[in-house]
């Protein structure tokens, strides 16, 4: 048993879903208010503050700004993380770093957007986002981000032989999922009819292949173990971090098959390493998905599906509640929400809540141990994390 | 039911490339209808995009060097929505990761095709699509059989 334990203490959300009408400042606020009554804790207590910055107003000192928004009264260790999608995965690695190093005890994680509710406004989330995304040689020729993960879907869909029925069981899980979390933005149940016949956005991937686009904001508090065990809360331990990086533009990837899914794997590897757990310890895991296709990479870069099997994996309902690896038990950004910036934090909040328990016929049954893998600048970037309810 | 994502953009303007310091003689010789690439002097390795020094071995001693255009597709999607206002009359559209024959790989768009006969390794070469006095895109085409 380790005496370095770090453990997520608290968890909020705000406003996710649909049109929150407000901007990410009001939503983080919201956010941490949550999380704070959620661990018992006031702002006093906190002495460290991460911040994902929000696509829509994002600043240079991005966390300074937010902590004199929240009134923080003192900190000792301020930051942003810049990781795109992965960011707020990263975050609790990083949150674990600083902890573990003495920099700060109690690290608050404030992640929000407001992307959904500034359709139309302005300059748009399509837009803001593409300036993520290269001027010069991508944007004149005019992809969205998820353009960006089509190609990759098209290569996978190529070089495997997915047919698109098959493929559209990750929606229709997710969909699942997400009809017994009262939260999900989309709880309406579907088929692989209504995936196939949904309208085309980028091929090979239409509108039900694709995320949602919301408004929300996420918080957690991270401590370590032994505040974490006088706490309100089950600590739930970050057992393992892993991490790979590579290219900023996809199509710098040398290959889009082996190399990502080697990214992947590098990522989980190190995080079960550290854990000291394989897949088998598994109860269930987590993908950040902007498409379906980061659902099918993930379980085979984490090893629990072979090369080019991922697609076969996940049919007969193995990755709903329920089945062999329940995956994104909440929906995903597929179905749940995908705000932006807090987009994959929904997924550790999930996680949390899973091995919390409790979550009456959304819960997993046993849930000890989860992994999370968060993905960013279309699959060139990746962080896993290992959590669980009990120290190891 | 679906947001609508009609208006995506509230500019009127087409996005375009602003060269710089390094990229500059790739942008002047796309207007001249020359596709030229740096190559490393030192390890002999093509760069795309121009970056300032070598991605292999970080050299600075670089060639600008013409190359035959002349590539395949390596992944493409038609893009039914308009990234932006501008692009409102163009979709569908084809957009294509291209493998040169020097081994870069490029995004761009493939024309002169209806974009559902592109498929996945058809042979392609560039074509250059003048917008202004400033800039000229390189595309691409299917070379014809």
């Amino acid at each position: 048993m380790r005496d370095d334990d770090i453990a997520i203490v608290g968890i909020g959300e705000a406003r996710v879903g649909r049109d929150a009408g407000c901007t990410s400042w009001e939503l983080h606020a919201e956010a941490v208010e949550t999380a704070l009554d959620d661990a018992g804790l006031s702002l006093r207590d906190v002495d460290g503050l991460l911040s994902c910055p929000s696509t829509m107003d994002d600043h240079a000192r991005h966390h300074v700004l937010l902590a004199e928004h929240l009134g923080m009264p003192w900190k000792r260790y301020t930051d942003s993380s810049r990781v795109g999608g992965a960011s707020s995965t990263s975050a609790v690695r990083d949150a674990a770093n600083i902890i573990r190093a003495g920099l700060a005890e109690v690290v608050l994680i404030s992640c929000a957007d407001s992307q959904r509710s500034t359709i139309g406004r302005g300059d748009t989330p399509v837009v803001k986002m593409a300036h993520y995304h290269s001027l010069d040689y991508e944007i004149p020729y005019g992809p969205m981000i998820i353009s960006l993960y089509a190609l990759i879907a098209q290569r996978w869909m190529h070089e495997y032989g997915w047919a698109p029925e098959k493929v559209a069981e990750v929606a229709v899980s997710q969909r699942y999922n997400a009809s017994l979390h009262p939260g999900a933005q989309e709880r309406t149940p579907i088929t692989i009819e209504d995936v196939l016949n949904s309208r085309p956005i980028t091929d090979p991937l239409r509108m039900l292949n694709c995320s949602l686009i919301s408004d929300g904001g996420t918080a957690l508090i991270v401590t370590t173990g032994e505040r974490a065990r006088s706490l309100k809360q089950k600590p739930v331990y970050v057992l393992g971090m892993g991490n790979a990086y590579s290219y900023y533009f996809c199509w710098n990837l040398p290959d889009y098959t082996d190399y990502i899914r080697m990214l992947v794997q590098t990522s989980a590897d190190s995080a079960f390493a550290q854990a000291g757990v394989s897949q088998n310890d598994i109860d269930l895991a987590f993908v950040g998905d902007p498409a379906d296709i980061c659902t099918l990479v993930g379980l085979e870069g984490m090893g629990f599906a072979k090369a080019g099997e991922g697609v076969d994996f996940v049919q007969g309902g193995r990755i709903r509640v329920g089945g062999d690896l329940p995956v994104n038990t909440h929906g995903g950004n597929l179905s749940y929400a995908h705000p932006g910036a807090p987009g994959q934090h929904l997924h550790v909040i999930e996680a949390v809540r899973q091995l919390r328990g409790g979550l009456g016929d959304r819960q997993v049954r046993d849930a000890k141990i989860a992994a999370v893998h968060g993905d960013a600048g279309v699959l060139t970037s990746h962080c896993t994390l290992i959590l669980g309810n009990d120290r190891r | 039911m679906p947001m609508d994502l009609e208006v995506v953009a509230t500019s009127q303007d087409r996005p375009l490339p602003t060269p710089n310091s390094f990229s500059k003689p790739f942008w002047e010789g796309t207007k001249r209808h020359e596709l030229v690439l740096q190559k490393c002097n030192d390890c002999g390795t093509f760069r795309y995009y121009p970056r300032p020094r070598c991605p292999q071995c970080l050299s600075a001693n670089t060639e600008w060097t013409k190359v035959s255009g002349r590539g395949t597709v390596y992944s493409y999607t038609i893009v039914h929505r308009p990234l932006a206002r501008w692009f409102k009359d163009k979709v569908p559209l084809l957009c294509a990761v291209i493998e040169l024959d020097e081994g870069v790989r490029m995004m761009s768009n493939v024309e002169n095709v209806d974009p559902y006969a592109v498929t996945i390794g058809m042979p392609v070469q560039v074509i250059y699509d003048d917008v202004n006095d400033e800039i000229t895109l390189p595309k691409f085409e299917p070379v014809p059989a």
